[in-house]
């Protein structure tokens, strides 16, 4: 250890120094402390205890394997299939287990799932079928515990194989598949089961045998496999002709022969092979030889045999029969029934068109004379108006000559033709039923009493009637024309059946809601058996004297007042007098419409200097105004139509004092635009008056809108010209001496 | 199931990516470019003695864009083309089959084994275990902190249920400053301990080629701190070693020193303790722990080829060669094999083994800091499932 070469002295020295040394790291040894040699040491300590404890592991997963391969000889000495999962994966399994679906084998590995093996399985074609649905199972056993029993499944492999399949959960994570053959079993079952359906089959055949309708089942060829005795019965063929094999054709052709199947059946034959092909059955009745009828059922098995019933039904199909010929006859008894009551119907329908069309007919004709009538009134009322006002003027010109009486009863003949007219028009107009005719407002009674009042003043001085009215301030509601027209036409009948220093009286009494106006005579009287007709047109009590006219006006104020609602009646004693009434509804608290109030003046003498705008079409009315205003000392510009009526303004260089128009000019040319034009070149708003054979409310209106005061033709002149003065009169500026109103355009 | 290529070269659950430019930050940039960053979990990094450590460092940082890279410097690398000595040599685990959660240990002198025990305890804990894969561990020290046998045997006490592998670092041969890599940064006076996980089998690898021979070497003075020996045998150590490996002191070498190591025998196993210097005043320096009063005897070395061929072949339990080999070769054993004109054959064996790595001061294994070993990690390829 020392090198020997060194001297003596030196080596003991060095001998000692290792014997120090070594004793050093003797006593050294039970030192603790962090030192890095001991570290090492340590480290290989452990790294030893380490190594011995792996050789311990070693030895124990050897004896686990060990005892796995002994596992694995018991498994695959077993006579069953054995297959254990655990946590829901295959951990082990034997050769019979594993092999017993070879497509499936190779894929039986350990760690295989056991929802993933079900699927194997069912999708194996060695498995035929199993009796429950293997899903079921999987989930059955997610549910299963322990102590539940196991679940089992019969399942059918090829070549008549049989296993049942027992699944059962060891533990919460071990599941044990057991593959058990029942083979045996199931054969010897089957067997059993064959036995019993021989006899079940004997029964069968003794019950077919003696079933009383006749069955026979043909192969698909057509041949004839098996029958009863009742199915030759029925046909009338001998067994020879059935026997198993005979083909149908010469089954029916043997029929055929004996003339036990009708030619027509013969015929159908295709079409009933076609059926038995389309449907798989067929059903007919068919007659059969000897007058006797068949039904013939016959049904496709599912092998493409047919089986063939036959059913004896004469009987059946005789009285089947007879009930038909009844039904029939009674359904063609009701037919006929049915048709007459049909054509009865059509008769009565073709009638009711008939009486349709006559009525139309007549309302045409009833509604084309209404129509007539009311274009004959307007265009016989324009000659006559231009004939009054000719006449008036004449009646100036004559007032001192011997011709006066002569045009005083011209005068009066063509008033009363005006009125005769009036009436006639006034009628047409309420029988045309347009809506147009009367519009209800609420009017102040009163004044139409008093305008009537002073209307007739004349006609009862004339006749020598006294003529009084009590005064009232009512409103009632009602149309203010027709309203005025009724009242005027009772009082004028009132005085004309009233005989010299006779007395009529009207006013109005309040009865409730109600009020009536009432028209006293002391006239001649009516009757009670005329009081019913004498509202019909062209109707006179049979005591009113000749020429009193020809009775239009009570006629026109019953059918007023059957348009506007009002009750009117009659009281009277021949002799003594009558009392006509209206009853109307009072308005209260109204607004009533301010009733053009136009006072009427008395006639002034003096004569006029105005300048007076007159627009008429008609040439003979035209001139007969034209007459009438320069005979009270005016200057009348006339023209025919709205362009020579601005044409002469316009020469004129003013504005007239006032303007006459007829509503309807020639063509689309109108009163109103002639006035509109007038002022709009004027600048002025010129007074005008509206002269108008039509009666209708929208001209009314239209004329209000466009303030012209509205007159109808044939105008009363006398009014007229109190309206003409008024108009001028409230339009010219407050009178303060210079009394001048034209203006300069 | 069988692997029918047994030739084949390329490992296929590792990149390995090389580049000996001569710039730290060129060779790091080539380097770089031959990883694919988004399929790598983590790279291993070994740095020849010349480059500058820390350039090559903070390149790969951000060459790789933080992808975490450890490793160290090195006295050598093994490449594909076995021993080499100015190649950078990067591996890239995939994280196809690699996890990975580091834990750096700093400063290392003074060194406190209840802290390093809480710190490894603590990654191991947090480091989430994935089911069907198994964890080691791979240490890098500084090779001159001389602390790598408490670290090793600290570490392998507290992390009882994974292996761990590791290497010194090395400087060339210069024995002046050695480095380690964690993430980004160039460490003197650390060590980097990796916790992997893998779902690739592996199997540890560690052998020598020494036997012990002749008569007894008795340590008589000794820093066990500074591993030094001032005398054994009761005379001057490096004289008396000159005399035992019949050479003159002055012509003590590191080949010398590689060639003839010596040995101590522990529980019936005998452990390499390399010298790696001899000073002027007589004292060797050792490679590992050493004591005084130890007992110990020169090694015979063995035939070094055969030794390596036999501890490389190895088979996993289907029969399988490994995919790779990530190995800590003693620069000592690639000096004795240079020494004997053996180097070609030797890269010859550790390319064909698939052996990476590289060149340390020291190796660890199972908790022992050993020298003049190959110790290494065989990984094989997945395991694909055999049923019976």
């Amino acid at each position: 250890m020392v090198d020997p070469r060194a001297p003596l002295p030196e080596q003991v020295k060095r001998q000692s120094k290792i014997i120090d040394a070594l004793v050093r790291r003797a006593s050294q040894q039970k030192d603790v402390g962090p030192s890095a040699y001991r570290a090492f040491q340590s480290a290989i300590d452990l790294q030893q205890q380490v190594a011995a404890q792996t050789l311990e592991l070693e030895s124990a997963r050897y004896e686990r394997e060990r005892t796995r391969k002994a596992l694995v000889e018991a498994l695959a000495s077993m006579e069953e299939g054995f297959a254990l999962f655990t946590d829901g994966r295959l951990n082990i399994c034997n050769e019979l287990f594993k092999e017993l679906l070879p497509d499936i084998s190779g894929m039986v590995v350990p760690q295989l799932e056991l929802k993933l093996y079900f699927d194997l399985m069912v999708n194996s074609r060695f498995l035929v079928s199993t009796n429950s649905k293997l899903d079921i199972v999987s989930k059955a056993l997610e549910e299963a515990g322990p102590s539940d029993p196991a679940v089992s499944i019969v399942a059918e492999l090829l070549r008549d194989r049989w296993y049942q399949l027992s699944v059962q959960k060891t533990s919460p994570e071990n599941t044990v598949l057991l593959l058990t053959e029942i083979t045996t079993l199931v054969q010897h079952n089957r067997r059993e089961k064959e036995n019993l359906i021989d006899q079940q089959e004997d029964y069968l055949q003794a019950v077919f045998q003696n079933m009383s309708a006749g069955v026979c089942t043909f192969s698909a060829e057509g041949q004839v496999m098996m029958h009863n005795g009742r199915f030759g019965d029925i046909l009338g063929v001998p067994l020879s002709a059935l026997q198993p094999g005979t083909p149908v054709q010469s089954l029916l052709s043997y029929m055929t022969h004996r003339n036990l199947i009708e030619d027509s059946v013969l015929a159908q034959m295709e079409a009933w092979q076609q059926d038995m092909v389309n449907k798989g059955s067929l059903s007919r009745r068919v007659p059969h030889g000897g007058g006797r009828v068949l039904d013939v059922y016959a049904n496709l098995l599912p092998d493409g045999h047919f089986l063939v019933e036959l059913k004896d039904v004469t009987l059946e199909a005789r009285s089947t029969e007879l009930l038909e010929n009844r039904v029939m006859e009674r359904t063609a008894e009701l037919t006929r029934a049915n048709a007459e009551l049909t054509s009865q119907y059509e008769e009565k329908a073709r009638v009711e068109e008939e009486l349709r069309i006559a009525k139309e007919r007549a309302e045409a004709a009833v509604s084309s004379k209404t129509r007539f009538l009311a274009a004959a009134s307007h265009d016989l009322l324009q000659p006559i108006n231009a004939a009054k006002l000719l006449i008036s003027t004449l009646e100036e010109t004559t007032r001192e000559t011997r011709f006066l009486p002569m045009v005083e009863r011209l005068g009066g003949a063509f008033a009363s033709a005006e009125y005769l007219l009036h009436s006639l028009l006034d009628i047409s107009r309420l029988e045309s039923a347009d809506p147009d005719m009367v519009s209800p407002s609420d009017v102040n009674l009163g004044a139409i009493m008093m305008g009537v009042k002073s209307d007739q003043m004349l006609l009862a001085e004339q006749k020598s009637v006294q003529l009084d009215v009590v005064p009232s301030s009512v409103f009632v509601r009602s149309d203010p024309v027709y309203l005025l027209r009724s009242v005027q036409n009772l009082v004028v009948n009132a005085i004309q059946y009233t005989n010299m220093g006779g007395r009529v009286l009207f006013g109005c009494r309040r009865k409730g809601d109600k009020i009536i106006l009432e028209v006293w005579d002391t006239g001649i009287g009516i009757r009670r058996r005329d009081q019913a007709r004498i509202f019909d047109e062209f109707t006179r009590a049979e005591n009113v004297p000749i020429g009193s006219g020809v009775g239009l006006g009570l006629s026109v104020v019953d059918r007023a007042c059957r348009l506007l609602g009002h009750r009117l009646s009659v009281r009277s004693k021949p002799g003594l007098g009558s009392v006509f009434s209206i009853e109307m509804d009072i308005v209260h608290s109204a607004t009533p419409v301010a009733a053009q109030h136009i006072p009427v003046r008395e006639l002034e003498a003096e004569s006029v200097d105005h300048i007076v705008v007159v627009i008429e079409n008609d040439a003979d009315v035209l001139y007969g105004t034209t007459q009438w205003l320069e005979q009270w000392g005016a200057s009348v510009l006339s023209a025919s139509s709205t362009q020579q009526a601005v044409e002469f303004v316009k020469d004129m260089g003013m504005a007239p004092d006032i303007i006459l128009a007829d509503y309807q000019l020639d063509g689309a040319d109108t009163g109103i635009r002639a006035i509109a034009e007038i002022r709009a070149m004027t600048g002025a708003q010129v007074p005008a008056i509206l002269v108008t054979a039509d009666r209708s409310e929208t001209v009314r209106r239209t004329g209000e809108k466009n303030n012209i005061s509205v007159m109808t033709k044939p105008a009363d002149l006398l009014r007229l010209r109190g309206l003409i003065e008024w108009k001028i009169r409230s339009n010219a500026p407050p009178a303060d001496g210079s009394g001048q109103t034209k203006q300069e355009v | 199931m069988l692997h029918t290529h047994p030739e084949q070269t390329e490992p296929t659950c590792v990149r390995v990516a090389v580049s000996r430019a001569p710039d730290a930050e060129q060779a790091a940039r080539e380097a770089a470019a031959q990883i694919k960053n988004s399929a790598t979990c983590f790279v291993l990094c070994f740095v020849p003695g010349r480059l500058d450590c820390q350039v090559v460092a903070s390149v790969l940082d951000d060459a790789l864009h933080g992808l975490p890279v450890f490793g160290c410097s090195t006295a050598g690398q093994i490449t594909t083309q076995g021993y080499e000595i100015d190649a950078l040599l990067l591996m890239a685990f995939p994280k196809s089959h690699f996890r990975c959660s580091s834990v750096l240990f700093e400063p290392m002198n003074p060194l406190s084994s209840t802290d390093v025990a809480a710190q490894a305890q603590r990654a191991d804990q947090r480091f989430q275990h994935t089911a069907g894969w198994h964890r080691l561990g791979l240490i890098f020290t500084d090779g001159l902190s001389k602390q790598e046998d408490i670290l090793s045997s600290t570490l392998e006490t507290v992390l009882t249920d994974l292996p761990i592998f590791g290497g010194s670092a090395g400087d060339g041969l210069l024995f002046e400053k050695t480095f380690v890599l964690h993430k980004g940064n160039a460490l003197s006076d650390a060590a980097v301990l990796l916790l992997v996980e893998t779902d690739l089998p592996f199997q540890g690898v560690g052998f020598d080629h020494f036997l012990p021979a002749g008569s007894h070497i008795i340590v008589t003075d000794a820093d066990p701190e500074q591993r030094k020996v001032f005398e054994i045998n009761g005379a001057p150590a490096a004289q008396e070693y000159a005399r035992l490996v019949g050479s003159s002191v002055e012509d003590l070498s590191p080949e010398i020193f590689a060639e003839n190591p010596l040995l101590i025998q522990y529980n019936g196993n005998h452990y390499v303790r390399a010298i790696s210097d001899a000073d002027e005043d007589g004292a060797l320096s050792f490679l590992a722990a050493i004591d005084d009063g130890l007992i110990m005897t020169l090694g015979l070395g063995q035939e070094i080829t055969k030794t390596l061929k036999t501890g490389l072949d190895i088979r996993d339990r289907r029969g399988q060669r490994p995919d790779f080999i990530l190995g800590f070769d003693c620069v000592l054993r690639k000096l004795e094999i240079e020494q004997k004109q053996l180097g070609g054959a030797v890269s010859e064996i550790l390319s064909e083994a698939r052996l990476f790595g590289f060149n340390t001061y020291g190796e660890q294994h199972c908790g022992v800091h050993m020298n003049q070993t190959l110790v290494g990690v065989a990984f094989f390829g997945p395991d694909e499932r055999t049923f019976f």
